[in-house]
């Protein structure tokens, strides 16, 4: 797999995967985050919507994923991979997230785009992750 | 239009590959999407050549069928319909069905997804869990089409028709949860 190079959140190197996967299908309602479940951190990981590194971790045998290139992100939208060292983090997992111009975390955007789940309308930053997607309908082999 | 340069054109139906020498200026209006290029030719297609508008409103006016079959069988289900599209993967279209025990979570998806091939679409549909991909339907429900609109409508049509058959499944998979669609 294709590998980037990124910052930890201490400003250590570390290879991380480009290619993420996102489990089921490309709706509007799954492409955005759900208020509360993905608005809310824990220590090792950031809220955002869920992504994984690898199609393992992102469906079950015969189940079907999407496909993002983190390198196609467009700002706001950042990748903040879990710190797989605290208690809930997990080693493939990436949130997908607005973030600042100093690259924290953006908690009201973030909101403000979960708030869109389900109203049947499409938040501007749900189009944006659109932008990254490479492959669609991934199927994890049986 | 294209210059100059052009060592041969071949035709295979809709089809129409270019062979060109490399190093050479293309221009052409309006400006083509290029999906393939090798040392043969390139493959261009042109976005505006199939009407997706049109591709959307025939999938749902087929799988409108199947929410009046699950009205008729459950008058107070919830559905909706949905769209999304962008510039490399041009349109899904596809009606959402929410489990009847209210929870919102991974709900039933039927849908028919477009991707560009050279100069064709691949269609496919499915139905299936919207957050954990789990297929409940999918058989014989892809085809490559021509990018063409009315190639696009038939393909896409046969496929949604398929899904809207299945109103059984969609009936059992809202009625009760399948182990993959419980939450944790």
């Amino acid at each position: 797999m294709v590998t980037w190079t990124g910052d930890s959140p201490e400003g250590q190197s570390e290879l991380m995967a480009r290619l993420v996967y996102r489990g089921g299908s490309r709706s509007v309602d799954n492409l955005t985050p759900r208020l509360g479940t993905d608005t809310t951190g824990h220590p090792g990981k950031s809220p955002g919507l869920s992504v994984f590194t690898s199609l393992e971790h992102a469906a079950e045998p015969g189940e079907k994923a999407q496909v993002f290139d983190l390198d196609l992100l467009k700002p706001p939208l950042q990748a903040f991979p879990d710190d797989p060292t605290l208690e809930g983090g997990e080693e493939d997992h990436v949130s997908i997230a607005p973030a600042t111009s100093e690259g924290e975390l953006d908690e009201k955007l973030l909101k403000d785009w979960s708030a869109a789940r389900g109203t049947g309308q499409t938040h501007w930053l749900t189009d944006l992750l659109r932008h990254a997607q490479v492959q669609l309908n991934v199927r994890r082999p049986r | 239009m294209i210059s100059p340069n052009i060592t041969s054109i071949d035709s295979i139906a809709d089809y129409t590959m270019v062979g060109l020498h490399l190093e050479v200026s293309l221009v052409a209006h309006p400006v083509p999407y290029v999906v393939e290029a090798d040392t043969r030719g390139i493959s261009l297609f042109y976005p505006e050549s199939v009407d997706w508008d049109a591709v959307h409103e025939a999938v749902q006016d087929i799988l409108s069928k199947l929410a009046e079959h699950l009205l008729a069988a459950v008058p107070g289900a919830k559905w909706k319909a949905g769209r999304a599209g962008d510039p490399r993967f041009p349109l899904f279209s596809y009606q959402v069905y929410y489990h009847l025990d209210g929870d919102d979570y991974d709900p039933i998806v039927v849908g028919v997804d477009f991707a560009r091939e050279g100069f064709a679409v691949r269609v496919s549909g499915d139905i299936s869990g919207d957050e954990t991909g789990h297929i409940y339907f999918d058989e014989d429900c892809e085809q490559t089409v021509a990018a063409r609109t009315k190639s696009v409508i038939d393909g896409a049509s046969r496929i949604a028709r398929r899904l809207a058959s299945q109103h059984e499944t969609v009936l059992h998979a809202i009625r009760q949860r399948h182990p993959r669609a419980r939450r944790g």
